[in-house]
């Protein structure tokens, strides 16, 4: 019951923040104005808006807004899953890796192909290669520390950026430098609406595989042995489970650089709130991360003039939670 | 002689003092012209925009330009580009895009391994070894604050001319150290002495020009995945205001990121592009999200021409610029032929004829031609 | 039922762990396993489960087994009645939750046991005994006939001790399944168990009726510890208890 409650809840959440944030911006459109703007698809309403508006509202923020959600949902259901199947409260898209492979892989496309299509197969073919070197290094028999895991990320993320920043060192100057290094420091400032529907069904299709397998990501947190005496192939289903997070994670990389912090610290404050079991854990990951991704991107884009980088504000608000968790997590283990 | 020079400053402060733009303009470049003529006597000190002097016992040989617009205006007054060792890789990128790498074919061959890789636009950080190995009789920097950026040389034994820009002023400045540089100082004087024969026309037809009858303009010097615009300060905003415009960026620093919002909260009348990325009006004409902004529907979106440099930053060229910019802002006011401009002016600095075609060239004719009021500078 | 056939297997040394072991389990029978570490109990058991391919031999099981690890890892956040729905998960698809006929299973295997007071708490917030008895009935709950146990009284407190055995041999008879445990104590062998197996250094092994096989020469053989069984009557029953003879008294080691 309580958690059916919840979820209301965090829906409502989610539709406030989303209209909150289609009514903020640098160009003043009263909240009344924007509300009508909107209603004006479904209800005959008697235009008091300029075109400009209506563009500003429409054109420039409503897809940026729904972005930031699409996004949020993808890497936050990312990060549950990536903990679950892990067994490791610390792992997320970033920390394992796959963030910093799909920004390579689309940095490498945009040097050849220009931005396009190819930067989504090249942030894809990027995150698959990264996660794979992960677990070549992490063994992932359930005696291996949690540690190893976290280490193989750092190295492989490591190894990614240096590659990044020999890219930048050779791209050429005049047409494609200045442009990488913007999209590197992740911003949603890109989003039209033909791009908001590329996320939308990578991580839509993401999203089904992930929350339809729910129950056995519930099983492969007991361990490889224990799964198979349950009746589960833990290989394959560990397959379906991490293509469908690299699909989610490159399309956001993708459509909008690196944003860190989120698949982190979001599905841990998730399992506070509603526990380990992933029917509930991740659909609570999904909606927590989603308001927290539009309001992180509502401040970056309204604060000031000149645009902060979303990723600045994950990680401005992202470290300290996230140092809060570790000390929970070592007082938890100590008692 | 000294008393004379030192009531000349006297003069250029005082007016500073007053912030009134013409009069220093043109107090301010009669000192420095009559510096130049002064100075021709001591050729071989030559004192930079930071106050440091080095020595030249004769015309350089060679010489390295870290600053993008630099090597442009040298081989102007050089009038070759044999004397220039070393340059930016933007200045390489604006003379092969541009006619001046046609007009001397010899520019193709100048090293560019000057600045530190990452070729970013903005970073001047000099290869100190790589500039060594060129053995430059004098090297061209921006005057910054910054000892990575200047001192480092300095400390390497090099010759070392800091330069500034931003104001008319500061490019006379630098004009007249290289005409200096180059033995070719009544060039150097010529060249600024026309640029303000040019200035003194505009700012007399756009004396009466009213607060409101200023069109706001935006300069845009990137717009492909970030906008930025210039500010106060910038060269940008001093022929805008020049040439009978209002810059909306005005009360941003120098050079400033924002976002489309904030464009469509200033909502600009005419929009500049700038020659640093590819951006072409026909980019912002089919943009949805630019639909609101008055330059676009009245289609006064036009792409900065690129000659023998890049016509929004400071260059040899500038005069061609406020003369293209004005007729685009006032076209009542603004009575000079342009393309007659042209002709006059490429000969005077390169010595070439231009063609039709290559002055259709040079103004991205094809791709301005669908902006308002741009018919006056097609061929006829 | 569960039959072995002549089965064998080594590791990377090349070194057999046991060899041409043939043991069957029918149903409502209870086989005990004992063995000093290293001798190959949990290769043995991995092998009975299914998760082992042996190297010699087969194992034939019948139906599905249910496998009960030991109970000493406690970092899982789920509670008694998820764990114990894990269980159910062989009959759910990949994309498949379980559904209202899972849950109810799952109360009714956690009653079995005894624990459905505390179905909603933390697994990892109970004790010992009580998470033995979480994975006991996630085992039933999958509806396996034969029932695998790896050391289940093990780390339990004496109480705990007799509470997790009695419940073994009551679920062997009123529900017919044939359970195989693995136990460091004979006298849990003695017990409740109808045939022991006693692994041997060197790949030897020795399978039969727990009270033959039981013997002090062989328990004294397979520990490397003298020991002496001994009978005590208690209410007018016979049990049977092993004791080994480390040579301790009460005063200090014994003087030699």
């Amino acid at each position: 019951m309580r958690w059916a409650a919840l979820m209301w809840f965090l829906a409502a959440v989610l539709l406030l923040s989303v209209l909150c944030a289609t009514a903020s911006g640098r160009y003043q459109v009263p909240f009344a104005k924007v509300f009508a703007i909107l209603a004006a698809h479904l209800v005959d309403v008697t235009s008091t808006w300029s075109p400009t508006d209506k563009i500003v509202v429409e054109t420039v923020r409503l897809p940026r807004v729904l972005m930031a959600a699409v996004a949020g949902v993808g890497l936050a259901l990312c990060g549950a899953v990536l903990q679950g199947l892990f067994r490791n409260p610390l792992v997320g898209p970033q920390t394992i890796g796959a963030s910093s492979g799909a920004a390579l892989g689309g940095v490498v496309a945009i040097l050849f192909f220009g931005f396009g299509v190819y930067v989504y197969v090249g942030a894809f073919a990027g995150a698959a290669l990264a996660l794979l070197a992960v677990l070549a290094i992490h063994r992932s028999d359930s005696i291996s520390p949690v540690l190893t895991l976290v280490l193989a990320g750092v190295v492989v993320s490591a190894f990614c950026a240096a590659l990044v920043g020999l890219a930048t060192y050779v791209a050429d100057p005049e047409t494609k430098l200045s442009d990488i290094v913007f999209w590197l420091l992740g911003s949603f400032g890109s989003a039209t609406w033909q791009n908001l529907a590329l996320i939308s069904i990578c991580t839509g299709v993401a999203a089904a595989v992930l929350f339809g397998m729910r129950w056995r990501i519930n099983v492969l947190s007991l361990g490889d042995e224990e799964a198979r005496t349950l009746g589960v192939h833990p290989a394959r289903d560990r397959l379906i489970l991490l293509a469908a997070t690299c699909l989610a994670i490159s399309a956001q990389v993708a459509v909008s650089g690196a944003i860190g912090w989120v698949g982190l610290i979001i599905p841990n404050l998730a399992r506070m709130l509603v526990g380990a079991d992933h029917r509930r854990l991740l659909p609570a990951s999904a909606l927590m991360g989603a308001i927290f991704l539009v309001i992180a991107d509502t401040l970056a884009r309204a604060l000031t003039a000149a645009e902060i980088p979303v990723g600045i504000v994950t990680a401005i608000v992202g470290t300290p939670v996230f140092a809060i968790l570790l000390r929970r997590n070592a007082k938890s283990r100590a008692t | 002689m000294p008393v004379f020079y030192s009531e000349l400053m006297f003069l250029f402060r005082a007016t500073l003092v007053r912030c009134d733009v013409r009069m220093i303009g043109r107090v301010g470049v009669t000192a420095i012209i009559l510096a130049i003529v002064i100075g021709r006597a001591s050729a071989a000190d030559i004192t930079d925009q930071r106050g440091h002097t080095i020595h030249l016992d004769k015309p350089a040989e060679r010489t390295v330009f870290l600053p993008i617009p630099a090597a442009a205006t040298y081989i102007a007054i050089d009038g070759t580009e044999r004397h220039i060792v070393g340059m930016n890789p933007y200045s390489a990128s604006a003379m092969r895009e541009g006619i001046l790498g046609k007009m001397f074919p010899g520019a193709a061959g100048i090293s560019t391994n000057v600045v530190m890789g990452g070729g970013d636009a903005n970073n001047f950080t000099p290869n100190v070894e790589s500039i060594l190995a060129m053995r430059p009789d004098v090297v061209f920097q921006w005057a910054r604050a910054s000892t990575d950026v200047i001192g480092v040389l300095d400390r390497a034994g090099l010759a070392v001319l800091g330069m500034r820009a931003g104001s008319q002023e500061d490019f006379a400045a630098y004009v007249a150290m290289m005409g200096e540089v180059s033995g070719k100082g009544e060039r150097a004087a010529s060249l600024v002495q026309r640029q303000q024969d040019v200035r003194s026309r505009i700012e007399t037809a756009m004396a009466d020009v009213q607060a409101q009858q200023r069109p706001r303009v935006m300069y845009l010097n990137r717009a492909a995945q970030m906008l930025r615009v210039s500010g106060k300060g910038t060269y940008n905003d001093f022929y805008v205001r020049l040439t009978g415009g209002q810059n909306v960026a005005a009360d941003l620093r120098a050079v400033s990121t924002v976002t489309i919002e904030q464009i469509l909260t200033w909502n600009p009348q005419v929009i500049l592009l700038g020659n640093f990325d590819a951006t072409m009006p026909a980019d912002i004409y089919g943009d949805p999200r630019w639909q609101g902004v008055d330059a676009v529907k009245a289609h006064r979106v036009y792409r900065m021409p690129l000659g023998g440099y890049r016509w929004d930053p400071p260059s040899q060229e500038s005069a061609l610029t406020w003369i293209w910019l004005a007729g685009l802002l006032q076209p009542e006011r603004a009575q000079e032929d342009l393309r007659a401009a042209m002709r006059d002016w490429y000969t005077f600095l390169y010595g070439h004829a231009l063609t039709d075609s290559e002055i259709d060239g040079i103004l991205f004719a094809a791709q301005n031609r669908a902006s308002a009021g741009y018919e006056r500078y097609l061929a006829r | 039922m569960i039959r072995l056939d002549d089965i064998g297997h080594w590791f990377r040394s090349e070194r057999w762990l046991f060899r041409h072991l043939s043991m069957a389990v029918v149903p409502s029978e209870i086989t005990a396993i004992l063995g000093p570490n290293g001798t190959g109990k949990t290769t043995l058991l991995r092998a009975l489960c299914g998760t082992l391919a042996v190297k010699e031999g087969s194992v034939h099981a019948s139906e599905h087994i249910g496998y009960v690890p030991q109970a000493l890892n406690a970092d899982q956040a789920y509670s008694a009645v998820e764990m114990v729905l894990l269980g159910r998960s062989r009959f759910l698809g990949r994309f498949h939750a379980p559904g209202r006929r899972d849950t109810d299973r799952a109360h009714e295997c956690l009653a079995e046991v005894g624990l459905s007071a505390i179905a909603e708490q933390r697994y990892d917030r109970l004790s010992g005994g009580q998470r033995q008895l979480v994975l006991l009935a996630r085992a039933l709950a999958s509806d396996c006939r034969v029932l695998v146990l790896d050391e289940p009284a093990s780390a339990l407190d004496l109480a705990n001790q007799g509470v997790v055995l009695r419940l073994i041999q009551r679920l062997a008879r009123s529900r017919g399944l044939s359970v195989i445990f693995t136990t460091h104590h004979p006298d849990h062998a003695l017990g409740i168990a109808s045939n022991t197996l006693l692994m041997l250094r060197d790949a030897q092994h020795l399978y039969g009726p727990a009270g033959s096989v039981l013997t002090d020469d062989n328990l004294a053989r397979m520990y490397g510890v003298p020991v002496r069984r001994v009978d005590v009557r208690s209410g007018g029953e016979t049990v049977s208890a092993i004791v080994p003879l480390h040579g301790l008294s009460p005063a200090g080691p014994a003087a030699n």
